[in-house]
């Protein structure tokens, strides 16, 4: 009885304080885009608004992550020549306005929506906010956390998609 | 008898432990979105969310409108050519007896071109949990008063 009673209350540990092994990393958002045009251009990206995890533990997307899945993407698709620190041609500005994610269900929808603003000599030349979205199902990741967790990636990896590809539309980049 | 008493010991336990791992969490916050403008936030127009079953985008409105602002709720497809700020949200609910809001998001956004100003979530779980109006409430609050810091 001792025994069984042990293995329960593991058991329950892991129900209530979930026991996913996954957590947000860029190598789960940066990829690669068919860009139409490529900028032989330094840019650099400032990202704000982002956070590791809010209150409930539900994981979020933080600033450095971000960063580094944009400047990844960017690289992986020669969008801009180079991501720089400093002596940038242009100024890419990411603000995380809000990732909604549900805390309960069978399906999991995550949106995420970023303010985009792109600046040369601090004027605006384009501006966008996006919004994304990912939805996974428990047929597809069981585990409540590390579907969260996907479904999150999933839709930032989305929403950096649609802007760089949306900037490699730009004439006036020059 | 003396293995129900035993039983009875394990679920207690478990319960024990189930409201000691975090039942009375709150958080509101609000943040400014950078190279947004709003000129004027006068009147407001809340986009009904389609995921909405509970018209909180009537509750909004309601709220907005006793702290002195003009407020107007509706479809995406019905915004007014008058308003200055369109207020978008998203409501996410937990169940614990009963159904309850556990999180709400919202924005507001320039009604010329639908950009972000000031965005606020709040979350309160089970313990301290608020009904529609007082979720709205709070997250209008917390918006408002960053809106003023800048001010």
């Amino acid at each position: 009885m001792k025994k069984e009673y042990f293995l329960l209350i593991v058991l329950s540990v892991f129900i209530f304080t979930g026991c996913g092994s996954k957590k947000i990393q860029q190598e789960g958002i940066v990829t690669n885009i068919e860009v139409e045009k490529k900028f032989n251009k330094k840019i650099k990206l400032i990202v704000d608004g982002g956070r590791e995890a809010d209150v409930l533990g539900l994981p979020k997307v933080s600033n450095n992550i971000l960063y580094e899945a944009v400047k990844g993407t960017i690289e992986n698709s020669n969008l801009f020549s180079e991501v720089v620190e400093n002596n940038e041609d242009y100024k890419l500005e990411l603000f995380i306005v809000y990732i909604g994610q549900p805390v309960v269900g069978k399906v999991f929808k995550v949106n995420v929506e970023i303010a985009w603003v792109l600046k040369k000599d601090n004027n605006i030349i384009w501006k966008k906010s996006i919004l994304t979205s990912s939805e996974k199902s428990i047929d597809e990741i069981y585990n409540g956390f590390d579907r969260m967790v996907i479904t999150t990636q999933e839709a930032t990896k989305n929403n950096i998609e649609k802007a760089l590809k949306e900037i490699s539309f730009l004439k006036n980049i020059e | 008898m003396y293995k129900n008493y035993k039983y009875m010991g394990l679920v207690l336990t478990i319960l024990l432990m189930f409201s000691l791992t975090g039942c009375a969490i709150s958080d509101s916050n609000a943040k400014l979105v950078p190279s947004s403008e709003l000129n004027k936030k006068e009147t407001f127009y809340v986009v009904l969310s389609k995921t909405d079953k509970r018209d909180i985008a009537n509750t909004i409105a309601e709220v907005l409108t006793t702290k002195g602002y003009l407020a107007t709720s509706g479809n995406l497809n019905n915004i007014p050519s008058n308003v200055d700020v369109i207020v978008t949200y998203e409501d996410r609910w937990m169940w614990d007896i009963t159904n309850y809001l556990i999180k709400l998001n919202m924005q507001f956004r320039n009604a010329d071109n639908m950009y972000p100003y000031l965005a606020g979530e709040t979350i309160r779980t089970s313990l301290i949990r608020k009904d529609v109006k007082g979720m709205v409430e709070e997250t209008i609050n917390t918006m408002l008063n960053k809106s003023r810091e800048v001010k």
